[in-house]
């Protein structure tokens, strides 16, 4: 009886979670699929041609489509490292006893309350007017330099907002890894006379490795779905050079009213994102040690 | 405890969102003393033009004090922000405005389903001749102008006076050229910075791709039926005589404008002429509030965008079109489409909306019927090029959708940074053009 009521609820509770995942993310996947096989304009009441794999055969002809690709690999690659990395480091900062280490963490969590989109015009700001400014200040030529009409450059600014975005949110997981490690680990290893630097490299790393799969998996993903602070910082230029892919695939679907080649590139840009991150958290699984 | 505690705060919940539909339900359904008993009707409206959203605003206030029933929702995405997007976006929701803007043949061919006739409004007779054209197909009328927008270069008049130039001599890109060496070579002098405020990138990126890369289609013989020829593959952009002028303009500008024009905002592009800190500003009248905000005593006025030394070609004229087209959804009720047409009609058709198109919006008036005339120096200096026959035809709206945002843009920029050359650029965009036609 109590089996039967067990598992009743659990639908019961399941239903209104699987439901919603249903309507906002599988319907209109299948319904994604199915356009990018078909010449659908987007206007209402317009008529829509099923076309095969046309579409498919035109994102490999389009040079933009693999300039696109290209640049977020690079970005990501910039982006995974300078995210992890400073998480890393702030959650080794504030995981100290300092007398600030809450304060710390608040500040540090701050940026990631705030939207992409905005990030993205006050970077622009601090890029384009305040650097500039300190630079000449300072009379240093490197703050001064063309952070955003420079393509390459451009890219780092990008990865340096998304940083000073997502490192507070990778630095709490982090944390939470950090505080974990049982302390007998490492007063033993300070016994045998072990160094700070030799403590992280033999303890604190294999220990947090759980952690590093999840941040890894976390900035992977959102690294290639960069969004949000590539329109608001860069717009894509300079010559559509810093466009990555999410931002192609808008502009090719609304921008240039091709929803059909659009949702084609976004069938891909899914697929390469499921394959990178599902390989990369394999790879991670197989370096993590159990207690 | 703790689960009647949760029970309690649930049911706390729910009620309060049944009350929540509830409230609202009863407060439509009943209609003020005062109104008369005409069914309320809500108009949407999805425009595009944020320089006159406060404007927009305080008619729309008026026009409801005289419609008490009509209630107007305005929403409005424009200014570097996508509005063709936003709109297709906005008609896929379900929630389709009553009121929207179509630019141009393009864009009207892709709603078209969508476009109420207008032929019925009395004053669209008064519409200035060719106004109207870019909206009408077959004889049906399906969209009201906002209104005319020149652009070209603005000037400093006293600056220029100061620097001893003829600003009525220069209608060749020699004297231009002139006119821009003299400017530089005294610019301390004049405490300028650069002589042209120029951008091809940022959040003004669509005034070199835009205007800017207008002026060679416009300067064709005939400029649709260069378009055509596009269209059916025999003709070209690469070797075009236009398109080397167009170059020709694009170093000059390069030579004389900020150092790095990839990176100039919209905002410091009008604001540093405002300031002074420029000689000439490359942009059109609609920037009238923003300078005279910073300097409201500035004496300006345009000059043309020459190509070439040919005086064939029109190099004396500054292009001037319609910018919008207000159209009626043609897909709702009858009676949102009444209180659509009612909006417009008060807004073309009375004094208060005439108020509002010349003195606060500041149009340069499409219909001839309104009778106040524009005050800013910007307006006036169009009307000047307007009476004098010296007008070029605004023909980007006949362009492959996202010409100008992606490809235009894209060739400029990319000549700026010299990753292109010219030959290369030419090639470059005839290839684009094909391939989105």
């Amino acid at each position: 009886m109590n089996k039967v009521i067990d598992k009743k609820s659990f639908w019961f509770f399941l239903a209104p979670i699987s439901l919603t995942f249903i309507i906002v993310v599988i319907i209109p996947f299948i319904i994604g699929m199915y356009y990018s096989l078909t010449d659908w304009s987007a206007i209402p009441g317009a008529t829509t041609r099923f076309i095969g794999f046309e579409n498919y055969r035109e994102i490999f002809a389009d040079a933009q489509f693999r300039t696109s690709f290209v640049k977020t690999l690079i970005y990501a690659f910039y982006a995974v490292m300078l995210i992890n990395i400073v998480g890393f480091s702030l959650a080794l900062l504030v995981t100290r006893k300092l007398k600030t280490s809450n304060l710390l963490r608040t500040a540090f969590f701050m940026p990631n309350l705030i939207g992409g989109l905005i990030l993205g015009y006050i970077w622009q700001f601090v890029f384009l007017e305040i650097l500039p400014y300190v630079s000449e200040l300072l009379n240093t030529g490197i703050l001064g330099a063309r952070w955003l009409s420079d393509p390459d450059m451009a890219l780092w600014s990008m990865a340096i907002v998304s940083t000073w975005q997502m490192g507070g949110y990778i630095m709490i997981i982090y944390i939470a890894a950090l505080n974990s490690i049982p302390k007998e680990l490492i007063e033993a290893a300070s016994l045998d006379g072990a160094g700070a630097l030799q403590k992280i490299r033999h303890i604190t790393f294999p220990m947090v490795a759980p952690a590093f799969t999840v941040s890894l998996f976390l900035t992977l993903s959102t690294s290639f779905k960069m969004f949000d602070v590539n329109i608001a910082l860069t717009g894509g230029g300079p010559a559509r050079l810093t466009e990555l892919l999410a931002l192609g695939i808008y502009n090719k679907a609304f921008t240039q009213a091709n929803f059909g080649e659009g949702q084609a590139q976004a069938a891909i840009f899914f697929g390469v994102i499921a394959i990178t991150t599902l390989t990369q958290v394999y790879f991670s699984k197989r370096k993590e040690v159990e207690m | 405890m703790k689960k009647i505690i949760s029970l309690v705060l649930v049911l706390v919940m729910s009620m309060l969102l049944l009350i929540g539909c509830q409230d609202e339900s009863a407060e439509t359904n009943q209609p003020d003393a005062n109104e008369p008993v005409v069914e309320d009707v809500v108009v949407d409206i999805f425009q595009f033009k944020v320089e006159i959203v406060e404007q927009l605003d305080a008619l729309v206030d008026d026009f409801e004090k005289q419609y008490p029933h009509i209630d107007i929702v305005m929403d409005t995405v424009g200014g570097g922000q996508d509005y063709s997007a936003a709109l297709r976006v906005r008609m896929n929701s379900g929630n389709q405005p009553a009121i929207f803007n179509v630019p141009g043949p393009t864009e009207r061919d892709m709603w078209r389903e969508f476009l109420e006739p207008l032929n019925d409004q009395d004053w669209i007779q008064y519409a200035a001749k060719g106004t109207l054209d870019n909206i009408t197909v077959d004889g049906n009328i399906y969209g009201v102008p906002f209104g005319l927008e020149g652009y070209g270069i603005i000037y400093n008049v006293s600056m220029l006076k100061d620097a001893g130039i003829d600003t009525s001599k220069i209608d060749t890109l020699s004297e231009l050229s002139e006119a821009f060496s003299i400017l530089d070579e005294k610019k301390d002098e004049l405490g300028i910075d650069v002589v042209l405020s120029y951008s091809v990138g940022a959040s003004a990126w669509w005034t070199a791709a835009y205007h800017t890369f207008n002026i060679p289609f416009a300067m064709q013989e005939d400029p649709m039926a260069f378009i055509d020829s596009l269209n059916d593959g025999t003709g070209q952009i690469y070797s075009n005589d236009r398109f080397e002028g167009f170059f020709d303009l694009l170093d000059l500008f390069f030579e004389y404008s900020y150092e790095d024009l990839i990176t100039v905002t919209y905002d410091a592009q009008v604001s540093n002429f405002a300031l002074g800190k420029t000689a000439m500003l490359h942009q059109g009248n609609w920037t009238i509030g923003m300078i005279q905000e910073i300097s409201p005593e500035i004496e300006m006025a345009f000059l043309p965008i020459p190509l070439s030394d040919n005086k064939a070609w029109g190099n004396d004229s500054i292009p001037v079109g319609v910018p919008n087209f207000w159209v009626v959804n043609s897909q709702l009720e009858p009676e949102v489409k009444e209180a659509a047409k009612k909006f417009l009609n008060f807004m073309m058709n009375t004094d208060r909306g005439h108020r509002f198109l010349v003195e606060e919006a500041q149009f340069i008036p499409a219909f001839t019927h309104v009778k106040i005339q524009p005050k800013d120096p910007l307006a006036k200096s169009i009307q000047d090029y307007v009476y004098a026959g010296r007008i070029l035809p605004w023909v980007w709206h006949g362009f492959p959708a996202g010409f100008n945002e992606i490809d235009a843009k894209q060739a400029i920029q990319e000549y700026y940074l010299g990753k292109r050359t010219r030959s290369e650029v030419m090639i470059f965009l005839d290839e684009m053009w094909q391939e989105k036609k």
